[in-house]
């Protein structure tokens, strides 16, 4: 290769010249020679054969040399040739390579033209899913900081979702939904299950502070004379008595009602007292008023129970020494209770939350009051709200918070006087004594009198039979207790004796009227004044009730 | 939440230490089961903050009462009402009489006579 670019264009023109030059060398050669032979054979023959044979050595030699120029010259046209097919041979790799330059470097170009189109396409990704992830979390920010509370507090409704299915991809709004759905599933089910274990543990706290009230009671009534074991028996009573109040603020607050229910009717002022008996500082609270405004039995106990919860807290939120005043008035639309306390009262904003709690427009629950104050009010508003009481706070004139209970006047019931037979609502076992005041001439049935009286219809068929033939021999009083007597002896030994025989004789009246006239006619014996029977009081007068002799006298009297 | 102990509770809504203002003893100690109550006449009235006990136990004793018969007209315990009774004599509404008088006690004859009758009917 190294000579090829030298030789190719000496070989062509000398080839041709030689070629023919060739021929005419190697033929005018011997010829040269020949004519030289000549010459020197007519001089001398030796010389012209040594000539000869010099001159076919030359012509040999040139032969020979002109082989090894002749192969030294198709040596170097086939070298020639070889570097010829190399160079072209070269020239094509020199193109092909040419060829795949080019070619690489559109595939370079290409290349990085998809890598901008990837570049592209990944940044419009990119930007989608975060756009994608931030409504996902701006909708999971929603459903916690709103949806949420509102599903737990059960009142308000749960707000709409900020996006719909197609801004936040499949599923992901109705997982959420889900989601709430289960969390409020579970909070119910705990919740439930909360209040009613609450509710079974208060009524056992309940039934066993009754339990011991029955039991103190019991041993005070057994040992009347002991002023001591009274006064031990008060205190336990009292403290139970407490109990049962606080145990039932718990039911209360979780949604049960008193299953206690007073038989009677109650007059409004004790309403209050008994109130009182529920409170640590019952001797602090003054109750005045209308004493013969009563409230039907069914809502004795929730009316006790509210006014106790405001009472307790007028006097925790007085000072310790004063005292409680409590109004009871009647109004044109009911009966209004006052409870006034000397404190230092509530300022606006409390006062107002607890209005709303107090007239029952905001239900607390027992997961609701936090401290001991707020259960008294979410007590009151709870019952303030069943039974239709209605409960105002306000600022009092002694200082403290004014709470004004207005009880309705479907509930209402006046009561006769205090003292007077109808006054005392009896006990079933006794329902009859009210007949003889009522209508002393008209010597009524029991029934029908004792019916418009209220608890006479459920005691009615509690009376026993040997007591009921008694009653239409009390239209007149002193018949009655010997009646009474009559009906004991004679009668047959079985149990309607013993409620007689607790029983006193008809109303205080007759009992008044009879030992008036026991001892008018025991003193009286000497004068024997005003009227004509004492006579026969005067002898009998001891032993007159036994007998029927002396029913006369009262009558001349009365 | 009708246990035994809610009956007997359920005798009374107003607690025997509310009706006493939790006292036990009475102010005075003349007075026993026996003794006899009648309301001062003309009738004094009573406080407004009198209660209906006090108002009742005024009233019932417009004539002669024992304590004990009234206690039984109050449904209440009698120790209670010795109390009650106790204030009233004391605020001079009421006037307490101890024990039967001398000349209303029978004659022991006559009761001798009415034993020896009963017997007979035996």
């Amino acid at each position: 290769m190294v000579r090829s670019p030298r030789t190719p264009p000496a070989l062509p023109p000398a080839a041709g010249g030689t070629r023919l030059l060739w021929p005419v060398t190697r033929l005018l050669a011997p010829l040269a020679f020949a004519a030289g032979v000549v010459p020197l054979a007519d001089v001398h023959i030796g010389a012209a054969v040594a000539y000869g044979a010099v001159a076919l050595l030359v012509v040999a030699a040139m032969e020979s040399l002109r082989g090894q120029h002749r192969a030294a010259v198709s040596d170097a046209a086939r070298w020639r040739a070889e570097a010829e097919r190399v160079r072209a041979e070269s020239e094509d790799v020199r193109a092909e390579a040419e060829v795949v330059r080019a070619e690489a470097e559109r595939v370079r170009a290409e290349a990085k033209d998809v890598r901008a189109e990837l570049d592209s396409r990944e940044a419009h990704w990119q930007g989608h899913v975060r756009d994608r992830a931030e409504l996902v979390r701006a909708e999971v920010e929603f459903t916690v900081m709103k949806r949420l509370p509102a599903a737990l507090s059960r009142t308000e409704e749960i707000p709409k979702p900020l996006h719909g299915e197609d801004e936040l991809g499949p599923g992901v709004a109705e997982w959420l939904d889900r989601m709430l759905t289960a969390v409020t599933d579970a909070a119910d089910d705990r919740e439930e299950s909360q209040r009613l274990s609450l509710v079974e543990l208060a009524s056992r706290v309940q039934t066993s502070a009754h339990r011991i009230q029955a039991t103190v009671t019991g041993l005070a009534d057994r040992y009347p004379g002991d002023a001591d074991l009274l006064e031990t028996t008060m205190l336990v009573d009292h403290a139970a008595t407490q109990q049962a109040r606080h145990a039932q603020s718990l039911k209360v607050l979780c949604g049960e009602w008193p299953g206690q229910q007073w038989q009677r009717p109650l007059a409004l002022v004790d309403v209050v007292r008994a109130a009182s008996g529920r409170i640590v500082a019952f001797k602090r609270v003054e109750v005045s008023g209308d004493p013969d405004v009563g409230v039907t039995p069914s809502v004795v106990e929730p009316l006790i129970h509210l006014i106790a919860e405001l009472l307790a807290n007028a006097t925790e939120y007085s000072p310790p020494k004063t005292g409680v005043p409590v109004t009871v008035r009647t109004v044109q639309r009911g009966a209004v209770i006052e409870v006034d306390d000397g404190g230092l009262g509530l300022d606006e904003y409390r006062l107002d939350g607890a209005r709303e709690i107090v007239s029952g427009r905001r239900l607390l629950g027992v997961g609701d009051v936090g401290e001991i104050p707020r259960t008294g009010f979410a007590v009151v508003g709870r019952f303030a709200e069943r039974h239709g009481f209605q409960v105002e706070l306000g600022p009092s004139p002694y200082g403290g918070v004014r709470a004004v209970v207005l009880v309705p006047v479907d509930v209402l019931q006046t009561l006769a006087p205090a003292g007077t037979p109808a006054g005392r609502v009896l006990p079933s076992t006794q329902p009859v004594p009210e007949v003889p005041t009522r209508a002393p001439a008209a010597e009524t049935p029991p029934e029908a009198t004792a019916a418009p009286a209220g608890t006479a219809p459920a005691a009615g068929p509690a009376i026993p039979p040997a007591a009921v033939p008694a009653p239409p021999r009390t239209g007149r009083r002193l018949p009655q207790r010997r009646s009474r007597r009559d009906e004991f002896e004679p009668g047959a030994p079985t149990a309607p004796p013993a409620p007689t025989a607790v029983t006193p004789p008809g109303s205080p009246e007759e009992a008044g009227d009879w030992m008036e006239q026991f001892f008018e006619g025991g003193r009286t014996l000497p004068p024997s004044g005003e009227s004509a029977a004492t006579d026969s009081a005067t002898d009998e007068g001891p032993h007159d009730p036994p007998s029927s002799a002396t029913p006369l006298p009262p009558e001349g009297q009365t | 939440m009708s246990g035994p102990g809610e009956e007997a509770y359920a005798d009374s809504a107003l607690r025997p230490y509310v009706i006493t203002k939790g006292r036990s003893r009475p102010t005075r100690n003349t007075i026993s089961i026996e003794t006899l109550l009648v309301a001062i006449s003309p009738p004094r009235a009573l406080p407004v903050s009198a209660t209906r006990e006090e108002r009742a136990l005024v009233r019932m004793c417009e004539r002669l009462l024992s304590v004990v018969e009234a206690a039984a007209h109050l449904e209440l315990p009698v120790s209670l009402v010795k109390v009650l009774a106790s204030d009233l004599v004391d605020s001079g509404h009421l006037a307490a009489r101890s024990g039967v008088p001398q000349a209303a006690v029978p004659d022991p004859q006559l009761l001798q006579e009415v034993l020896d009758g009963l017997r007979r009917l035996r």
